[in-house]
């Protein structure tokens, strides 16, 4: 079954068109790596997809509702349904600095899900608990690391049950020994088949833990395929040149 | 956001005062009660020659009496719109008053004097061309003096006037007869001449095309004027101006702590601040709460129409607010909220004032708060976004709690300038701290004392504030 379906996508920005006819499917409980050179448009998709972002052309499908079509986009109810089914991880956190790690994490649930309060703190500390951070239930988000806020905007992603989730460069903003935390998590929810569409510059990481990478250049999807053969057998010359570059630079 | 509405509904609600409905019809009297022996206040209350002369004509005609005590520039407004039926606060009848206002048959005449230091060479009226000459604001020695002689120093009080004579910064200063006997006999260093500048005529003005209302005032008059009631009640306040005259030269104390007892202690005058006090404070807390929800509309509104580009009907409006309200003067805010919005109605001042303040600081939170909004990161409102949450739940959870942590010192500052603005309170006939000074300053005929302290209070109250907002902002920077 497909979570994520986008067909014939098109974005400008003024007069910069950024995606071009992007289309690619999202089956459950698969893991796609977003891979390319900055400026190729992925985290504009993945803004696009996640709703952040408003496409000028195609359609997008996300969990069995259309939330746009042929560039039109479907009622408020609709993309507020859409928007209850993915979460994002956004590469500066984003955490809520006002309010303690607890509370970034329930207050969606509570507030937009309706869930009780009582049943959103119990999930909320078993959330933590899987991102190795149950200690910090009480602090603010900056008295946390930024490995350890990303974790904590894991959770926060996760405690609406999306059945999708947007990864936007998660470790970019990260000091190199941070990384791991995150990537950790990121595996242990692959291992649980948590569908995932991640942008990211970790090819290692793109390698291990996607079961597919999608390769952009000019707002294009060049290459699609399984994660092992674009990394080692690209069947495209810019990817190639795009991988390449990337080893010979250590 | 709720509980915020409906605090300031509750606070809004206990400042409405509850009218008494009288049996009898009411006559409303406007004045300037600063005035003696025509108005003035005496232990709270405000008497007078014209205060005791219209009592009469209400008792004679079956009328309830109830005095309002304004500036003395607001009166024939005042009357005009309906705010009062009779202005009597020794108003001299003059053509263009005529054309604005009907006046009664006139109950006393009197005079303009001129009042020079004691080695003064200027000796008549005459020889006053050319000269330094200080009147009182808006009133007929201010218009012959300007018509007839030249450009006069127009001040606001007498007090001020002759403080500018004692200093040197005037050579003359026309004056009211009754008053500047007061300065002359506290201020030996002056005297008055004989020769009055002009006689002139007091009247009781009513609004245009209350005829019936005049024929009765008139009727009246004459029969007070036969039985020699109204002699009778200049006479009683000929000695209360021999008394202020003998008190203000006679004092027990000298000095500073004299002018201190004078002005404060004696016959209580400080009830004037403490009274103005609590006023000032209801106005400058609750048109404050009132502001910063206007505010927060406002600035909610602004902010989505530029991020998102809806709302552009309300924006519009928006905008045409804060060009009106932060482009005109909050003094004439506040005349036209009370004349004109709320000509027709009975409404209490302080709730006035409260609307006017509010709707006027209302504009500048606005900009505030939205420069707050403005300074929260793009990412929180589009990681409360992906959370599900609408756009409005986003401003009111996420974006607006932070952005008022970070306009709070902006805040505190335009609460600051609020409280002292409302000094102008005295304009629309609202004691509050500045008129309580005031008050009290045109019954000891003291230029400074009452100022100063007055000045003290606001002070104290800033400081104190300033601490309150430093303490509110320590403890919402726990999270930083």
């Amino acid at each position: 079954m497909d979570i994520l379906s986008i067909n014939n996508l098109s974005k400008s920005f003024r007069q910069q068109q950024v995606l071009r006819d992007i289309s690619f499917t999202v089956k459950q409980g698969e893991v796609i790596a977003v891979i390319g050179p900055s400026g190729s448009g992925k985290t504009t998709l993945l803004r696009c997809a996640a709703m952040l972002e408003n496409a000028d052309g195609g359609s997008i499908d996300l969990g069995g509702i259309s939330v746009v079509e042929s560039g039109k986009y479907a009622d408020k109810a609709s993309l507020k349904s859409a928007r209850t089914k993915c979460g994002m991880v956004f590469q500066n956190f984003n955490l809520f600095p006002h309010m303690l790690v607890l509370d970034n994490i329930i207050d969606a649930p509570v507030h937009v899900l309706g869930i009780p309060r009582q049943e959103a703190v119990r999930e909320a500390l078993a959330l933590l608990g899987k991102m190795e951070m149950q200690e910090y239930v009480n602090a603010y988000p900056c008295e946390l690391s930024g490995g350890q806020q990303q974790r904590v905007a894991i959770a926060r992603a996760l405690a609406l049950h999306p059945e999708i989730l947007f990864f936007d460069e998660p470790t970019s903003a990260l000091d190199p020994e941070l990384t791991n935390g995150v990537l950790r998590v990121i595996r242990a929810l692959a291992e649980e088949d948590m569908t995932m569409v991640i942008v990211t510059h970790e090819m290692d990481f793109a390698e291990k833990v996607a079961d597919r990478i999608i390769f952009m250049a000019d707002g294009m999807v060049v290459e699609d395929g399984p994660a092992a053969e674009v990394i080692h057998n690209p069947a495209n010359e810019r990817t190639k040149a795009f991988i390449a570059g990337l080893k010979s630079g250590f | 956001m709720k509980r915020y509405i409906l605090t300031i509904l509750f606070l809004l609600t206990l400042l409405l005062p509850a009218y008494g409905a009288g049996n009898k019809p009411v006559l409303r009297m406007v004045t300037s009660a600063n005035f003696p022996p025509y108005e003035f206040h005496d232990n709270n209350t405000i008497v007078g020659i014209d205060v005791d002369i219209v009592r009469e004509i209400a008792k004679r005609n079956n009328f309830d009496l109830l005095i309002e005590d304004m500036k003395f520039d607001s009166i024939i407004a005042a009357v005009q719109t309906g705010k009062g039926d009779i202005a009597a606060s020794a108003i001299t009848v003059t053509e263009d008053r005529k054309k604005m206002v009907d006046f009664s048959i006139p109950y006393v005449t009197s005079r303009q004097v001129i009042i020079v230091p004691g080695d003064s060479l200027i000796d008549s009226g005459k020889v006053l061309k050319g000269k330094r000459i200080g009147v009182q604001h808006g009133t007929t020695g201010d218009n012959y003096v300007t018509e007839n002689i030249g450009e006069p120093q127009r001040y606001d009080d007498a007090s001020m006037a002759i403080t500018a004579l004692l200093k040197g910064k005037l050579d003359a200063v026309v004056l009211d007869y009754e008053p500047s006997q007061v300065h002359a006999a506290k201020n030996p260093a002056l005297k008055i001449l004989e020769e009055p500048l002009f006689f002139e005529e007091y009247a009781f003005a009513v609004a245009k095309g209350r005829g019936q209302l005049l024929a009765v005032i008139n009727q009246t008059l004459s029969q007070l004027k036969k039985d020699g009631v109204l002699t009778e009640i200049r006479k009683k306040y000929e000695k209360h101006t021999e008394e202020v005259v003998k008190n203000v030269t006679e004092e027990k104390y000298t000095g500073i702590a004299g002018d201190f007892y004078t002005n404060f202690v004696k016959d209580n005058r400080w009830q004037y601040l403490v009274d103005g006090f609590y006023v000032t404070i209801a106005v400058a807390v609750s048109s404050v709460l009132f502001g910063v929800l206007i505010g927060f509309v406002v600035a909610v509104i602004r902010s989505t129409a530029d991020q998102t580009g809806k709302l552009k009907i309300a924006n519009f409006f928006c905008r045409l607010y804060l060009a009106v309200i932060r482009g005109t003067p909050v003094v004439l805010q506040l005349l036209i909220i009370y004349f004109v919005v709320f000509g027709s109605v009975d409404v209490d001042k302080v709730l006035v004032a409260i609307i006017a303040f509010g709707i006027n600081s209302g504009a500048y939170v606005a900009e505030i708060i939205r420069s707050g909004i403005m300074s929260v990161d793009r990412g929180q409102m589009e990681a409360g976004r992906s959370l599900g949450f609408s756009y409005l739940q986003t401003m009111n959870l996420i974006i607006l709690p932070q952005a008022f942590k970070n306009v709070l010192p902006a805040l505190g500052n335009e609460f600051i300038v609020l409280l002292k603005e409302t000094s102008v309170c005295g304009f629309i006939a609202l004691q509050d701290l500045t008129k309580g000074g005031d008050i009290i300053r045109s019954q000891t005929y003291n230029a400074f004392m009452p100022l100063i302290a007055v000045a003290l209070i606001y002070l104290l109250l800033v400081v104190i504030f300033s601490k309150l907002l430093e303490i509110l902002e320590k403890r919402l920077k726990r999270n930083e």
